[in-house]
Formats: C-alpha cells, structure tokens, sequence
C-alpha cells in the first residue's frame, strides 16, 4: 500500500459521510443500496453546476443503474467501524439472474466518533461547500417520487449517451462525456431566459427531467 | 466548457426536457431565506396532498418543523415513522403528527402529535430544544397554516399562509383580491405580520427589510392562488427592476407568457432609523410606482400590470386623490391596468377602527 492511498481512503469515507448527511437532512436516510450510489454518481456528473470537480472521475456503465464498487467497499467499513448503521439486508435477483446485495444506510446518530468528524467537518471551508451541494441535491432528489430516485440516474444524459455501450467506461474527465449533462443543464437557460436559474434551481429542473424521463421510457 | 449548439438545442426541443424543467422551477420558490422557502414549499406539499383527500374526511391539525436532521429529532418524541412525497400521498399521512421535516417540505419523519394537541405538540418542541425552528400549523379544515418563522420558543408572532381548494385566472380584480387577502390575512396588524416588517410598530416605524418581506408575502400568495404560476421576485429589466413578475412556464403563447407585473410600494410616516418621511415623497412613491408598474408591463409584453401600495402610515391620508398621483393615472394607465392602496396598522387597535368604521379599500 502506498502513502496515497490511505489519504484517498479518507477522503471516500468523508465523501460517504457527507453523501448520508445530505441524505440524513433530506429524509432520504435510511438509504437503500440503489440510491446511495444514483445519488453519488449524480453528485459526480451535476457538480459542474455548483462549480465543483466530480469526485469519482470514472464509472462503469452497465446495464443497471450506476454503481461505484469502491464506494460500497468503504460503506461497509464505515458500518464496521460503527459510523453507519445498516438495516433491510436482502440479496435481490439481477435481471442478468446475478444476485445483488440489497441494504439500507444511515449515520448511526450514538458513535462519539460520528459527532467528532462531522464537527471537525463543519468547521472546514472546503468541505462545507460540498456539503451545501450535496444538501440541495439530496434535496432535488428527494422531491422526486421515491421510487423514481434510483431508476433517475440511468437517465442522465451522460450515462444513458447512446454512444456509450455498457461494460464501458464513462470517464467525467473526457470532454465529449461530461458535454451532454452540462448542456443540458446548460439549456435550460434558453428555455426560461428571463428567469434567474441559480445553481439549485438547475438542480431541481434537471432532476425533475430525468424524473419525467424514467416514466417516458417506463 | 467548448460549446455544442447542436447539442443544446436537442435538449431545448425536447418536450419531455421542457417539462421536467416546469416541474423543477416551480417547486424552487424564490424566497429571502430557507426558513420562508420551507414555509413557501410546505405550503405547495400540503396543496397537493389535499387535492387528494376525501372530501368527507375530518382531518386534525398537523405540526410541521423544519429539522436539519429530521430522523434524528423525531426519534426523541418516539418511534418515528417516515413521510414521504406528501404532495403525492393522502393527507392521513401526516395529519394529526408532528411531523420532523426537511428544508423540501415534501418529506421528514413523523411521531403522534404529543398530548393529542398541536399546543401540547408546541410545548413538547420548546422542551424537547427544538423551540428555535421554524415551524407550521396545518389547519386542514379551515385550510391555513399558521407559520411561525422565528419558532415556538419566539412568542405568538404567527404568520398566517391559505391554502385555497382552487386556482383562481389571472385577472385585475383577482390580482387586487389576492393583495387584500395578503393584506387582511397576513399583514393587517403587528400580530399576523412577519417578523422586521416593523421594527417599532405602535410607532409607525418599519423594519429595514419591509419592502423584502412584502414581496415574499405577495409573491407566496400569488403562486397558491394561481397556480401553477411563477411568481419571481426582482426580475432585472433593461428598464428597472420589477418586482414581481408573473409568469406561466408552460404557456406555448408568446403573449401569454407572461400574465402581470405587480410593482410594490410601502408608504410610510417613517424610515426604518425613525426619521419622518414626507408626504412628498409618498406621493411620488406612487406616482413612480405607476410609471414603473406600466413600463414594466410594456417591457416584458405583460397582460396586466398593478401597483400594490401597502400603506404602513399612521395618517392614512387618501393618497389616491393627489393630483400628482391623478396625473400620472391619466399619463400612464389604461383598462389593463390597476392600483390598490393596502391599509396595514402599527396596533390592533388602529386595525379596529378600520373595521369598526367600514372603512373602504381603495
């Protein structure tokens, strides 16, 4: 293991965190499987919008919704370390006829430790700027139907690309990639010119179209 | 970001993209602060979820308190059970709970209202350390909710927010009716009104943020009334600033799009620092407010145009009846257009008097 690796570790489990804190003030925790990864795959390819660098520069694109194997490998550290709490497991049928694990997160409110890393975080600048985007994602996400949060993320623009096969690779660091979700959150500019769109606006109008995408091809 | 404008306008031509869009801005109300947002939102969620109720059905009233982490503040009223898309689901999801939500206002976490009445439910909040929130009362019978902005532990100071069973069309006449309501419902005495519309009311002085409050109220108001509507505050012009501009989203009708600008003034007898402010500058308040308001409908090919003046003075002289004011009605205005003076008292006492009198609104 090189000296890199346990920062870069570090930093996924306090991205995890922020992810089921923002989940936790939306009421979207507990959090199933499912949507804990659309929610972070969205956080990825939106954070244009709020001036951010995606965290996960790459994914793969299958024939479900997105899902980071990295990510789940650090949740259920945290669960083992006692910062999160998971509840529902179940394994559930792929439509592949793989078997997938099925749970539900949430910041386990009685960890000390949990109290002593979110403090430490609200007092970085850094990280609380990403927080107050994952904050008002979660909270575009969570007025959607419940049931369309997870199916909404196969529907951006970026991961359901045509050009993109599945068992590739979608790299957000690719110009030509990252190009259909920020023109189209681009676009909604010409569709209300007159009307101030900030940042968490755009969110909330993104999510609902892929909201209304998942019942177009449902 | 290198550009792609065929790229753009597949989205911008796509009717599904159009209408994810709508749905998106108009559950993104433009208020001064969170806490009014969540009120704005709550109030939008619990429209929704009436609509689907049972016309029969006797519905208690509900706590709604906004929570940065509702899951967390529920679990210590009880065994929380989670709410969720209220604007989708029936009423008897939240009624008669106490309902932890989230800044969304569509979902959060829910106990049995403690001892069975929102008061004890408020009593509860202040000793359980959650009396700084925002909360709502949701009167689903008489269709109010009852905001309190600064949270229980504040006092009584309540702002009262409708919830109409239906969408009224845009028209002069209603446009005036949804200011008087905003002005009998809302605003009428210290008691009802937001908290910094007045900073010394028995004394006639405003607050410093009067007229950004004012806005929030009418602008609330009209998106309930007429929805589904945009009701955006301080558009830019090349013109001015409007202050509120009505807009339907999903009109395909170039001269539909926009229904009304209404333009707000606030008469005074005093700055927020508690100097007098003159009749004068009263006067061309409303006669700018006029030229504004009809500019303003020119500009943005608006249907209709009103100048709201919430008259906050302790004399309140018939403003309309100056000649400076009479002229400009002649300069400016035809049959689109409207004025209402909207009489707000410093005591309940002065508010009385209006009522006792049969005092009536222009």
């Amino acid at each position: 293991m090189t000296a890199v690796e346990p920062f870069a570790q570090t930093k996924r489990r306090v991205r995890i965190l922020q992810l089921l804190e923002a989940s936790e003030r939306a009421a979207l925790a507990p959090i199933d499987t499912d949507k804990l990864h659309a929610f972070a795959y969205l956080a990825d390819v939106l954070s244009p919008v709020w001036g951010l660098r995606p965290f996960d520069r790459r994914v793969l694109k299958t024939g479900r919704p997105p899902y980071y194997a990295d990510l789940q490998r650090e949740v259920d550290s945290l669960v083992a370390m006692g910062l999160l709490e998971v509840s529902q497991p179940a394994y559930r049928k792929a439509p592949d006829g793989s078997m997938l694990f099925q749970a539900r997160y949430a910041l386990r409110f009685a960890s000390s430790h949990g109290r002593n890393i979110r403090l430490a975080l609200d007092a970085d600048i850094e990280a609380t700027a990403g927080q107050s985007y994952l904050d008002e994602l979660a909270r575009a996400l969570a007025s959607l139907r419940d049931e369309d949060i997870a199916a909404a993320s196969a529907e951006d623009a970026t991961y359901d690309d045509p050009n993109i096969s599945s068992g590739d690779i979608i790299d957000f660091g690719e110009v030509a990639h990252r190009m259909r979700t920020g023109h189209a959150t681009d676009s909604l500019d010409s569709l209300f010119p007159d009307v101030r769109l900030t940042p968490g606006r755009r969110l909330y109008m993104y999510a609902h179209y892929l909201g209304r995408k998942v019942h177009a091809v449902g | 970001m290198p550009s792609d404008s065929s790229a753009s306008e597949t989205f911008s031509g796509n009717a599904t993209f159009r209408a994810g869009a709508i749905d998106g801005l108009l559950i993104t109300p433009d208020a001064p602060d969170d806490r009014y947002q969540f009120f704005d939102s709550l109030r939008m969620s619990i429209l929704s979820s009436l609509q689907l109720a049972d016309p029969s059905a006797q519905l208690g009233p509900a706590v709604f308190v906004r929570s940065i982490r509702p899951r967390e503040a529920a679990a210590q009223f009880g065994d929380p059970t989670l709410v969720y898309d209220v604007d989708l689901q029936n009423p008897t999801q939240w009624e008669g709970r106490l309902v932890f939500a989230a800044q969304h206002g569509t979902g959060g976490w829910a106990v049995p209202m403690p001892g069975g009445q929102a008061s004890q439910a408020v009593k509860a909040l202040i000793d359980g350390g959650h009396g700084d929130f925002p909360f709502a009362t949701v009167y689903p019978g008489t269709r109010i909710i009852s905001c309190a902005v600064e949270g229980a532990a504040a006092g009584d100071k309540t702002l009262k927010l409708a919830l109409p069973a239906t969408s009224r069309t845009i028209s002069l006449s209603d446009l005036a009716a949804v200011l008087e309501l905003v002005r009998a419902e809302g605003l009428i005495t210290p008691n009802v009104c937001p908290p910094g519309v007045w900073s010394d009311p028995a004394g006639y002085v405003p607050g410093v943020e009067t007229e950004r409050l004012l806005q929030w109220c009418v602008a609330s108001e009209m998106r309930a009334q007429f929805r589904p509507i945009l009701a955006e505050r301080e558009q830019v012009t090349a013109v001015g600033r409007i202050d509120i501009c009505l807009t339907d989203p999903a009109t395909t009708d170039p001269s539909a799009q926009f229904p009304a600008v209404v333009e707000l003034k606030a008469l005074r007898s005093k700055f927020s620092s508690g100097n007098p402010v003159s009749e004068r500058s009263n006067v061309a308040a409303v006669a700018s407010g006029m030229r504004q308001a009809k500019a303003y409908r020119v500009k943005k090919k608006a249907l209709l145009g009103i100048l709201a003046c919430f008259d906050l003075r302790q004399a309140k002289d018939d403003i309309l009846a100056h000649a400076t004011v009479q002229k400009a009605q002649t300069r400016y205005y035809d049959d689109q257009m409207g004025v209402t003076i909207l009489p707000i008292y410093g005591s309940p006492d002065d508010a009385q008097d209006e009522l006792a009198t049969n005092v009536t609104v222009a």
